[in-house]
């Protein structure tokens, strides 16, 4: 390696100017996570000094006769499992809705994306009062149109599928990322296409799908990783000062279940040990993510033509 | 996709800081202390004025924090775990119990013990959060106590007469079953009684109660059951006269539809609004709804709780008001603290909110006659119906000796969920509950 001092310099430049970055990680992600790796191996609570207890914690949420934290892992998984399939599929279809040489496009567009602008807990206030069983707006109509009035929220079997419900109407964003990304897709391809005499049908499969496949790759892999994360919705419409995500921790999403372990029972160690866990599924999730996406993922100009 | 805040991430972001901070701090200048607490807007106003008045009386510097109560102990723990404790203020009953495991409060025994003005003996028995005989670690922030409050405008249109508010004419628990029928409307304007009523349309429902632990657990202790065995050792919710109460709750929902399901119900604001809405014309709840009716000046009275198979009777309820240990100034947190038990709180007590935890505001006429109403907070009833029962008739809640309340009390809310929602029994509930929960039991406090 030939080291003049101009490329000492500018390496030292180079790392000067992404230390800004490299500090944030390293102060505000990786040591973290590190210490939180560590504090799940202890009985830590605020102000005591924390014993090693091994894996203790770990082994208390499988072995505890609180079947609490399987409720919790159900929960999290009907929840992921319904709202990222809803949310990718509404939002692609109303970007190709969108896509389209309609009237007042632009105000569409506007109103839809809206809602996200929305904070959260804002709209779950207004969300949780509309599907109010006795009194909502929701009930209201489904009563006037002579139908049976669902429980919404206050049911174990209906909390999950209402808050799925909500995240559809959240889905702004990725709509904007799906129109980005059909803008992107080559005029000449659907041109090609018709003159083949392809439909509308088949522009979607062969030309349209395959274009936007690293977009809904990426919509499906972000939303799974914030479906995890999941707990504005559940602590504000499910959960009070005495008892989170019923009915009957039906609504306990992971993430609140950790928040109750280190604020209502004063267990930081062990809630640590819960954070340990979701970041293992995260990880190997996106991992299976990435493996799998190798043969459903077309990249123009990628290595496989 | 949406942003949502990593939780996860903040929260060890927090203890990193807590663990890099130096905790000690040099104590000069002007004396400032920390008072952290929650509450409604009115309290907040009326936290703010007393703060601001002590500060100009004592000479030291009081810098009320407000924390929402759902987010309290979050923001407590985090200002503790980063060395940024307050030094007094309030705490949550679960909370509390797991710090004063690691000694982190002054004890209030021993300080007024120590004090020239006040002894224990001016406070109302039955209010100390206690873990021995000798060791408080807390007071209660006030006296507080459950209820029936009423519309009395929906009794007037049913022409009914109004629960009574005395103890010894409590309505026996059929008496109020048929009030509540009748009270209980339709859309149609049919009550609960008439043939034809569509209980799944209901406008004015009869009755309404919270389901958190505190409403069901006074008619469980009413009742003769209690949380937990004599002896502390066991699940004592599984005793029939325990379940037999929960199940009279239940069965106000499912069986004579008079009371929604309280899972449905907490979208509704507040119970407040649900009586000044006649979304419900009565409420089983606590004394602080006094607040919000009064300043609304709504139509309502109070009554006794119906009795079931023993007597009507009441609970002592309340948040803790503790002093931190660590505090660098305990004379002035003290000094805050006992203001706050007593002169200082008359505004929380004229106010609706708050009983007072001095025996002279009951006794005292002239101090009696500044709080206790008649007025728009503290109605006809109030006196007979809250005052006489919790100097009377009263026992403390379970938070006051329930070890690992925090702990149980989530396993047992969540397992009455299927009760309100009339899929269980109170008793297969319990039943099924019982091998779970037995062992995170850790007894009780020994208060005597």
């Amino acid at each position: 390696m030939p080291s003049s001092s101009i490329q000492r310099r500018e390496a030292a430049a180079g790392w000067i100017f992404a230390s800004p970055v490299i500090l944030g990680w390293v102060i505000f992600v990786a040591g973290p996570v590190l210490v939180t790796l560590i504090l799940s191996l202890t009985d830590y609570t605020v102000g005591g000094s924390p014993r090693l207890l091994g894996l203790e914690n770990y082994r208390r949420f499988f072995t505890s006769a609180d079947t609490s934290f399987f409720a919790s892992v159900r929960a999290t998984a009907l929840y992921c499992m319904l709202s990222v399939p809803a949310c990718v599929a509404v939002s692609f279809g109303l970007a190709l809705l969108l896509n389209t040489r309609i009237r007042l496009r632009g105000l569409f567009r506007a109103a839809l994306f809206l809602p996200v602008v929305i904070p959260l807990a804002a709209s779950s206030v207004i969300w949780m009062w509309l599907f109010q069983p006795d009194f909502g707006v929701v009930n209201f109509v489904v009563r006037t149109l002579g139908m049976r009035a669902p429980q919404w929220l206050a049911s174990e079997r209906t909390v999950i599928p209402t808050m799925v419900l909500m995240n559809v109407w959240l889905t702004g964003n990725s709509m904007v990322i799906f129109l980005a990304a059909l803008q992107g897709v080559p005029r000449h391809l659907y041109e090609a296409l018709e003159v083949d005499g392809g439909n509308a049908f088949h522009k979607l499969v062969y030309v349209t799908l395959p274009m936007v496949s690293p977009t809904i790759f990426f919509t499906v892999t972000t939303g799974f990783i914030a479906a995890l994360q999941a707990f504005v919705q559940p602590a504000i419409m499910t959960s009070d000062a005495y008892h989170a995500g019923g009915p009957n921790n039906s609504s306990l999403l992971y993430v609140l279940f950790i928040y109750r372990e280190a604020f209502r029972f004063s267990k930081l160690g062990g809630a640590s040990a819960a954070a340990v866990l979701l970041f293992a599924v995260i990880a190997g999730l996106t991992w299976c993510f990435f493996r799998f996406s190798r043969s459903l993922v077309y990249y123009e100009g990628g290595d496989r033509t | 996709m949406r942003r949502r805040c990593s939780l996860a991430a903040r929260m060890m972001l927090l203890l990193l800081v807590g663990i890099v901070q130096p905790h000690a701090r040099a104590a000069e200048g002007p004396v400032t202390i920390k008072y952290v607490y929650w509450g409604s807007p009115q309290e907040k106003l009326a936290i703010e004025k007393a703060c601001a008045e002590f500060s100009r009386n004592a000479g030291v510097t009081v810098v009320p924090i407000y924390i929402p109560e759902q987010d309290y102990d979050a923001k407590v723990t985090a200002m503790v775990a980063a060395g940024d404790a307050p030094d007094a203020g309030y705490c949550t009953a679960q909370l509390a119990s797991v710090w004063n495991g690691q000694g982190k409060f002054v004890n209030w025994f021993e300080m007024l013990a120590k004090d020239r003005d006040l002894k224990k003996g001016d406070f109302v028995d039955g209010i100390w959060f206690q873990n021995s005989p000798d060791n408080a670690y807390g007071i209660s922030t006030a006296v507080e106590a459950f209820g029936l409050f009423y519309n009395k405008a929906a009794f007037k249109d049913a022409g009914l007469p109004e629960p009574p508010a005395r103890f010894d004419k409590a309505w026996t628990w059929d008496e109020f079953v048929k009030v509540a029928q009748k009270l209980t409307i339709d859309r149609n304007g049919k009550n609960a009684t008439e043939p034809g009523f569509d209980s799944t349309a209901i406008k004015q429902f009869g009755v309404t109660f919270e389901s958190w632990w505190g409403p069901w657990s006074v008619h469980v202790l009413n009742n003769g059951g209690d949380y937990l065995t004599q002896d502390g050792k066991g699940f004592g919710l599984t005793d029939p006269a325990a379940t037999r109460a929960m199940q009279r709750l239940a069965d106000l929902i499912n069986k004579y539809h008079v009371a929604p399901n309280p899972i449905q119900f907490k979208a509704i604001p507040s119970q407040a609004a649900a009586i000044q809405a006649r979304l419900a014309a009565m409420s089983m709840h606590g004394q602080w709804i006094n607040l919000d009716l009064g300043a609304a000046k709504a139509n309502y009275g109070i009554g006794v709780l119906p009795k079931m198979d023993r007597n009507s009777g009441t609970i002592l309820i309340s948040g803790v008001s503790v002093i931190f240990k660590d505090t660098k100034h305990l004379a002035e947190a003290w000094a805050l603290s006992k203001y706050l038990a007593s002169d200082g709180a008359l505004p929380l007590y004229q106010n609706g909110l708050w009983m007072p935890t001095m025996k002279k505001f009951y006794t005292d006429p002239a101090l009696l006659a500044k709080w206790a109403g008649p007025d728009a907070a503290h109605p006809v009833g109030f006196k007979d119906s809250m005052m006489d029962m919790v100097l009377h008739h009263s026992r403390p809640s379970i938070t006051y000796y329930v070890k690992n309340f925090g702990k149980l009390d989530s396993m047992v809310s969540a397992a009455l969920d299927p009760v309100w929602q009339g899929k269980e029994t109170a008793e297969q509930a319990m039943k099924k509950l019982k091998p779970q929960i037995t062992p995170e039991i850790q007894g009780k406090y020994q208060l005597k």
